[in-house]
């Protein structure tokens, strides 16, 4: 049974900049199973500070509880001239400028998944959520944003 | 664009210590002295705390720092 729509209006766009909550598609890294690392595939972490705080860089590893998205995504949105806030869906509009490089050992775990759109951004990148972080000597390279690695 | 705070450091050496809600920020809830909280605000590389436009920074002098639910 359908009924007629007699008048459709858009809506006028609203500010969604503020919107804390990622829109539960649940498609996000944190709902999903872990999986494990190959320990030949890199992951990378974006970040507009050169100074990240989840890169233990005396022990060159990520910290437990940090996030960062697959090589080939990163590869993607770079090539793709894509915009890196809106892909990932951060929360401010800082420009991205750091690529930290990972190279996680084979018996390390992490939940993948897709992000969700959040603030006022669309999401739709890959992340990957890494609970306990990573061993030592695992972070390999820091580089500008743009420049692949290996 | 939201105003800029940059959290003491014995707030920062906790929030690293916690997990990310996202790459690059936590969702927190601040505890302020004069009572009032701050809910679901962003905080970036652990380290700054993202306001909204009319929260005054002058006035923020945090107790306690958690991760939002």
């Amino acid at each position: 049974m359908y009924k007629d729509l007699r008048d459709i209006k858009l809506k006028a766009d609203s500010d969604t900049s503020n919107v804390y909550e990622r829109k539960s598609n649940k498609t996000g890294a944190k709902n999903n199973p872990l999986v494990s690392a190959d320990g030949k595939t890199y992951y990378v972490r974006l970040s507009a500070y050169e100074d990240d705080k989840r890169i233990d860089v005396k022990n060159n590893c990520l910290l437990p509880g940090s996030y960062t998205t697959t090589k080939r995504d990163y590869e993607k949105c770079v090539n793709n001239n894509d915009d890196p806030v809106e892909r990932y869906a951060l929360p401010n509009d800082e420009v991205i400028e750091w690529a930290f490089h990972i190279l996680p050992e084979s018996k390390y775990q992490y939940r993948f998944g897709i992000v969700e759109s959040a603030f006022g951004k669309r999401g739709g990148g890959e992340e990957c959520y890494f609970e306990n972080g990573t061993s030592f000597g695992t972070f390999k390279k820091k580089t500008n944003y743009g420049i692949f690695y290996p | 664009m939201n105003a800029k705070f940059k959290i003491p450091e014995k707030f920062v050496d906790q929030l690293i210590k916690l997990p990310e809600s996202g790459m690059g920020y936590q969702l927190v809830k601040v505890f302020l002295s004069n009572g009032k909280i701050l809910h679901k605000h962003k905080v970036v590389n652990s380290s700054i705390l993202l306001l909204e436009s009319n929260e005054d920074i002058s006035s923020l002098n945090i107790e306690k720092i958690e991760l939002e639910k």
